[in-house]
């Protein structure tokens, strides 16, 4: 019998061969199902990423706008000959029994606003002006018995922002900022009763029926004070006819500081109102009309978002 | 007109609606007209046996002013505490004349004489609660002989124990 050496090594190598084959096949074969596992595979993040990498070439451009001058739109608060005339507090207050008759209390309050549009109705500068009088009387109260009055002129100028102006051409809402000045005078009439110091309030003498005042009266004047406070602002202008607005604002007021007070906390501010509260939430009520400067055609919204968006 | 599922003329109807809405806030709305004031116009004043720094009560018969009676003794026990009310005239000024005999046998009462300054700075409350002072910067500026004064606090609130001891 011949020896076997020779196809023993034949047939090993053949083995080693065939083991190396299935091997080198078998990696082949897992990478390529590897392959094929992680094409198939799909993740949310892939897709994302395949769709942004195929939009690139289109890749939105952001219009850049132009700063123009749109218009300019003026008009006067509502609200405040409103709420003075139907609301007052005063008219709410509480009647004293038996109080010298005291002289109605007032407040008047009328305000103006204007506004200019920038760049299609993104921006607006904005100045406001008013000029109010506060008059509160209550002479009868016994031993705080007092009577104020304040008056004075206020403007702000401050900035909007339209943040729905892809939507809307005409409409606004806006949010903003103002920073508001006031200059005013007070005027203060107090009556002092102190039972210790020989001053008594007011009493009815009934052998002669009348009402004897023995208050002390003093009175404090002061002029030249200013104010000056900061607005956040929430609101919207909506276009009722033609070039008819009716909007409101919503203010978030701020108090600064009070220059020129010496003997007299001011009670009343032009333009901010009560100074019992540092913060103030306040609500303007505006009817304006805008001239615009530019008449081009009415574009339909549509067609705007779609020039916003090719970037026209 | 539907753009990004959103109704254009739906959300100008929201707009408009929320304009006409508002009146009906203002209806709601008025002014805060409640405050309570922590500011007071009566000095505290509690007495000091002189060169003890203990709390004693003293027979004081009255304590008046140059046009009325703050205080006027109406039980025998005395007194260690007592509130003063500030002028309520123009004047950042105030002066109390106190009567005590300093034997409960004597025939002649000890006159001993306080006058204090102080700053006012006025304010309006409220249309319903009237006018506020606060006051502050209270300084004895003349004292009779026998009292020693110190001010213990300057500034008047309603919380305010003592403004001022005196000893006698």
């Amino acid at each position: 019998m011949k020896s076997t050496k020779f196809p023993t090594t034949m047939t090993s190598k053949i083995s080693i061969c065939k083991l190396v084959f299935l091997i080198a096949a078998s990696i082949f074969a897992f990478n390529t199902v590897y392959a094929q596992n992680k094409k198939i595979k799909i993740s949310p993040d892939s897709l994302k990423k395949q769709v942004s990498d195929s939009l690139k070439a289109i890749k939105k451009v952001k219009k850049p706008f132009k700063f123009t001058v749109d218009g300019v739109r003026v008009g006067f608060d509502l609200s405040y000959p409103i709420t003075d005339n139907l609301f007052s507090p005063f008219q709410n207050s509480i009647p004293i029994p038996n109080a010298t008759p005291v002289a109605p209390s007032y407040k008047y309050r009328y305000e103006g606003t204007a506004d200019v549009g920038f760049a299609q109705n993104r921006f607006f500068a904005v100045f406001d002006y008013g000029f109010s009088r506060v008059e509160r009387d209550r002479k009868g109260l016994n031993y705080t018995g007092f009577s104020y009055n304040a008056q004075g002129s206020y403007f702000r100028l401050g900035a909007d922002y339209n943040f729905m102006h892809r939507t809307f051409k005409d409409e606004v809402m806006f949010v903003g900022f103002r920073y508001g000045i006031a200059s005013f005078k007070h005027n203060f009439t107090y009556y002092g009763a102190s039972e210790a110091w020989g001053y008594f309030p007011p009493r009815l003498i009934l052998s002669t029926a009348t009402i004897v005042d023995d208050r002390f009266v003093g009175t404090i004047s002061e002029a030249g004070l200013s104010a000056t406070w900061l607005e956040i602002v929430l609101g919207l202008k909506v276009n009722v006819w033609k070039q008819l607005f009716l909007g409101y604002t919503a203010r978030f007021m701020l108090l600064s500081k009070v220059n020129g007070e010496n003997q007299l906390i001011a009670n009343d501010l032009p333009g901010f109102g009560s100074t019992n509260k540092r913060v103030r939430v306040v609500l303007n009520y505006y009817i304006s009309y805008r001239i615009a400067f530019k008449s081009k055609g009415k574009l339909s919204i549509g067609k705007k978002i779609l020039e916003d968006k090719i970037g026209k | 007109m539907k753009i990004f599922n959103v109704n254009i003329k739906y959300l100008k109807k929201c707009l408009l609606f929320l304009l006409l809405s508002m009146p009906i806030f203002f209806s709601t709305s008025c002014e805060d007209c409640t405050f309570t004031s922590r500011n007071s116009t009566l000095i505290r004043v509690r007495f000091y046996k002189q060169g003890a720094n203990k709390l004693t009560k003293f027979d004081i018969d009255s304590v008046r002013t140059p046009s009325g009676t703050v205080y006027r003794r109406r039980t025998v026990a005395g007194i260690d505490t007592l509130s003063l009310p500030i002028n309520p005239t123009d004047q950042n000024n105030a002066y109390y004349v106190f009567f005590r005999k300093v034997n409960p046998n004597d025939l002649v009462q000890r006159k001993d004489t306080l006058r204090v300054a102080y700053n006012r700075i006025f304010s309006v409350i409220s249309p319903n609660c009237g006018y506020d002072q606060k006051v502050d910067n209270l300084t004895v500026t003349l004292q009779g002989t026998t009292v020693g004064t110190e001010v213990f606090k300057n500034s008047l609130t309603i919380s305010d124990t003592v403004n001022i001891r005196i000893s006698f």
